[in-house]
């Protein structure tokens, strides 16, 4: 779902950031006002969730790829506007560090996987529960919302990737960027989030709520016990579980290289040409492109890239919780 | 009211005395920097001596100066970026003042550093602008989280160990303690004169001058009086060393990330 450089236009990449500037501003509004300085770590621990599970790469038939986000999860225990930024900490440290989605692309990304995922996903688990109450209705809600969520998401990069060659072409009527429109990209990307991949948040969502609302209540409802370190051993455990998405090859739908491009099909018909925009577009080298470092076994680097991934996300909101000023409640 | 009556008028008068604002931030700023120092020099980062693994000053000195010399020595990205992992998780667990003063510290050499390499990268040496301020990171960063989950006399202490010439260490002894006793004389020097300058006055800045004359006479005279005190009570130019510089017991976690380090180093660089 990560949308790579150059597969958007510069101005789709500029109208995507300019919608989700004002979901960062109102999410960092929200979460400097209600979330305690001491909960703030749990930000990073939900960031480095999403990184992590976003390294299990799921195949599906056909050679294409796929993964949890953990979103919805974040905004489960967190809020939405608290995945919001934790989602946006795991997407920057991605593109930076490991090349996964465009520095471009970032506001799109975002808009998607930061924004539209946690809110929906969100809101749908809220809906149910009005319906559904006690735990069974959270749990149904909690997976109905990761599947909801990750869909919508799913949904709303199909159509940026659909939308370009209407709107970008050259003069010989071939596509500047994403060559494919809405009839292709949006069930492209749907029949891999409606089945596999929707299931594999949902399944994550739903283990990892569980697992925290009954080791560490205090995560979910203020008042009761939080209990961090079975958290960090879970996350200890998905890390070196981690190599577990190397088995899954091929490359997600919508992520692959310019050198691939040209190869890919749709309906059987080789596209045959590389999109002008991707030949000569912008691109920043990530300091470990894919997860990997080059001439090393693909399996340390994937592992290292996790351990690095998760604690600069953990690192990143400690520091943003030293440096918030403590409340202090005069009137009490 | 009548009391007022025996009382002369100008007394009576209520005063209306608003000082034109000063412009003070040079001494808000100054005081800032010797507080902060100050207490970063008194463990005051939020980490207790022995947070985490509980290992003796020498040992922590022992790794880190490992550390540093196989990552600089080291030439394979693998085994920099395995050190820089573990240096990350280990941040991960540090209270939250330590964390920040370590990570930034780390993070400004690297990219202070990075300014300097970046021009190379015109020549085609992409390689050297990442590596290089990624080992002033990881550099940097593991003496810093030394400095903070360590304290000071402890570290002078520890390079006693290490055979370190006496005379080295009386001079970074003394300069460590009294930067701390000056530190805190002028502390107090910058806020009488931020008590006493009410309402605008020109003449702070000329005050500046004065603060770091007494501070220099100060030293003279709290140097003289400490060394006077130290022979006073025998002491003779040289250091106490124990006889075992390590607590295999409580040294243990520090001497087998040394033991693992320098094995995979040799594993990596010979392979």
């Amino acid at each position: 779902m990560h949308i790579p450089e150059n597969y958007l236009s510069p101005q789709t990449c500029a109208v995507m950031t300019a919608a989700v500037v004002p979901a960062w501003v109102h999410a960092a509004r929200k979460v400097k006002a209600e979330i305690p300085r001491e909960r703030m770590p749990l930000l990073g621990v939900g960031a480095a969730f999403s990184f992590v599970s976003m390294m299990f790469n799921i195949p599906l038939p056909g050679g294409t790829t796929g993964h949890a986000v953990g979103g919805t999860l974040i905004a489960l225990l967190l809020g939405p506007d608290a995945a919001c930024l934790a989602v946006t900490v795991a997407l920057l440290i991605q593109a930076l560090l490991f090349g996964d989605g465009g520095i471009l692309s970032f506001g799109a990304n975002c808009f998607n996987i930061a924004f539209v995922l946690p809110y929906v996903g969100y809101g749908v688990c809220r809906l149910v529960s009005r319906f559904l109450h006690g735990e069974k209705g959270k749990t149904i809600g909690a997976a109905l919302g990761a599947y909801a969520g990750i869909n919508a998401a799913a949904f709303c990069a199909a159509l940026e990737f659909g939308v370009q060659p209407y709107l970008f072409q050259d003069a010989s009527g071939q596509a500047l960027y994403c060559p494919y429109g809405l009839e292709v990209a949006v069930p492209a990307m749907m029949a891999g989030h409606l089945t596999l991949f929707g299931l594999a948040e949902l399944v994550f969502t739903v283990a990892v709520y569980s697992f925290v609302s009954k080791v560490s209540p205090g995560s979910l409802r203020p008042g009761e016990p939080v209990r961090r370190r079975p958290v960090y051993w879970l996350l200890a455990g998905l890390i070196c579980l981690v190599p577990l998405g190397l088995l899954a090859e091929g490359t997600a739908w919508g992520e692959w290289g310019a050198d691939e491009i040209a190869a890919t099909a749709a309906g059987g018909v080789p596209l045959g040409y590389t999109p002008a925009g991707m030949e000569s577009g912008f691109s920043l080298k990530a300091l470990l492109p894919d997860y990997s470092v080059a001439g090393l076994p693909e399996l340390l680097g994937y592992l290292l890239s996790a351990v690095i991934g998760a604690a600069l996300a953990v690192i990143l909101f400690r520091l943003a919780a030293g440096a918030m000023k403590e409340k202090t409640d005069y009137a009490g | 009211m009548k009391e007022n009556g025996s009382l002369p008028e100008w007394m009576c008068e209520t005063e209306q005395y608003a000082p034109a604002g000063g412009r003070d931030g040079f001494l808000a700023r100054s005081t800032l920097r010797f507080a902060g120092l100050l207490a970063g020099l008194r463990g005051g980062t939020g980490c207790r001596e022995g947070a985490g693994a509980d290992g003796t000053a020498p040992a922590r000195i022992l790794c880190t100066l490992s550390l540093i010399l196989l990552a600089a020595c080291s030439r394979n990205r693998l085994f920099f970026l395995t050190l820089l992992a573990a240096f990350l998780v280990r941040l991960c667990f540090l209270p939250g003042r330590a964390l920040a003063g370590c990570f930034k510290t780390a993070a400004f050499a690297a990219l202070f550093s990075l300014c300097l390499t970046a021009p190379a990268a015109f020549w085609g040496a992409t390689r050297a602008v990442w590596e290089l301020p990624g080992k002033v990171f990881l550099s940097v960063g593991l003496i810093r989280l030394l400095s903070v989950t360590t304290p000071w006399n402890r570290i002078t202490e520890g390079l006693g160990r290490f055979h370190v010439p006496d005379l080295f260490l009386l001079i970074l002894d003394i300069t460590l303690k009294y930067i701390a006793l000056l530190g805190e004389i002028c502390l107090h020097m910058l806020e009488a004169l931020t008590l006493r300058s009410v309402g605008k006055n020109d003449r702070k800045a000329h005050s500046l001058a004065g603060v770091a004359g007494v501070a220099f006479l100060k030293s003279r005279e709290l140097g003289e009086e400490m060394y006077g005190a130290m022979v006073c009570r025998g002491y003779d130019g040289t250091y106490r060393r124990p006889r075992r510089p390590f607590s295999v017991r409580r040294d243990a976690p520090y001497l087998a990330a040394v033991l693992a380090a320098a094995a995979w180093f040799v594993f990596l660089e010979g392979a």
